[in-house]
């Protein structure tokens, strides 16, 4: 389970009320099928993602974007119980997706990125602590029913 | 060994070359402390690294940074041979220092991080593609006299 402070709970949803989920979300999944080209290998019927501009202008990779961090959304909204909220998902990514949980952790990496890369300044080294720790705490909670 | 293409070669020497290496590697090494607080251990004597405060305007901090990123520039200088680049430091980090490893790839998540918030639009997906590879390759080289 992840224990955040009460500043460090602040600073999180202060800074998610700014972000334009739908767009950070195409951002960030599009950065990691960049970044980390083996990821592609789980999104075979996303069509084109031969080139950088390929996966930003896939709009299969934007609308799935969109639906990782609606879901990760959900889950800032109950940052006490991230284990229960993403026990479905976790099973689904283990049975039926087969999605490495390293991989959860490299997508919390880019979207810290992306986060860094939006807010700049305003993105200071306690926002990103807090934010370090719940893509920490999701990752965990995606893994937790793998087996 | 790790190949960078002429194109990740020629963006990451043209990100460095805006890098002011006396901020960025105070930011970066400061980071690191905020973000993973048990880094603070290989620092003892660095005064007071109480809170983020203390750490971000800690003399030794940013002195430390300076000397780390400007080692990290070698890599940028040397692409093609990071192993011997890094060959005394590797040595340097196991016999003497007693780093984990695992805190070179730490390391590395904070320079990409402190460079998205510096740069903003231009640190492209392609960009940070090409930062990521060398941040992961001077980490697997940091590592490589380990025993």
């Amino acid at each position: 389970m992840v224990h955040l402070t009460g500043e460090e709970k602040t600073l999180v949803t202060g800074l998610w009320g700014k972000v334009n989920v739908e767009e950070v979300g195409g951002e960030a999944l599009g950065r990691l099928l960049v970044v980390y080209p083996w990821t592609q290998r789980f999104f075979d019927s996303f069509g084109d993602l031969s080139s950088a501009s390929a996966v930003f202008g896939n709009p299969k990779v934007k609308s799935h974007g969109k639906k990782v961090l609606d879901s990760f959304s959900n889950g800032l909204q109950h940052l006490d119980n991230l284990k229960g909220t993403f026990a479905k998902l976790s099973e689904l990514h283990c049975d039926k997706l087969h999605v490495d949980p390293e991989n959860f952790k490299l997508l919390g990496n880019v979207l810290v990125v992306v986060l860094a890369r939006n807010f700049g300044k305003e993105f200071t080294p306690q926002v990103q602590a807090a934010y370090q720790k719940v893509v920490a705490g999701v990752a965990t909670a995606l893994a937790h029913k793998y087996h | 060994m790790v190949h960078f293409t002429a194109e990740e070669k020629a963006a990451v020497a043209s990100l460095w070359a805006k890098v002011n290496v006396d901020v960025a590697g105070g930011e970066i090494l400061g980071r690191l402390l905020v973000v993973y607080p048990w880094t603070q251990r290989f620092f003892d004597n660095f005064g007071n690294l109480s809170s983020e405060t203390a750490i971000m305007g800690n003399p030794k901090v940013k002195a430390h940074g300076k000397k780390v990123l400007t080692s990290f520039g070698n890599a940028v200088k040397h692409m093609d041979d990071l192993k011997g680049t890094f060959s005394q430091l590797s040595e340097l980090h196991c016999d003497r220092l007693h780093v984990d490893p695992e805190n070179f790839k730490l390391l590395g998540n904070m320079i990409l991080i402190v460079l998205a918030t510096q740069f903003g639009r231009e640190f492209t997906p392609q960009m940070q593609a090409a930062w990521q590879k060398l941040t992961t390759a001077v980490a697997n080289a940091l590592t490589f006299k380990y025993h």
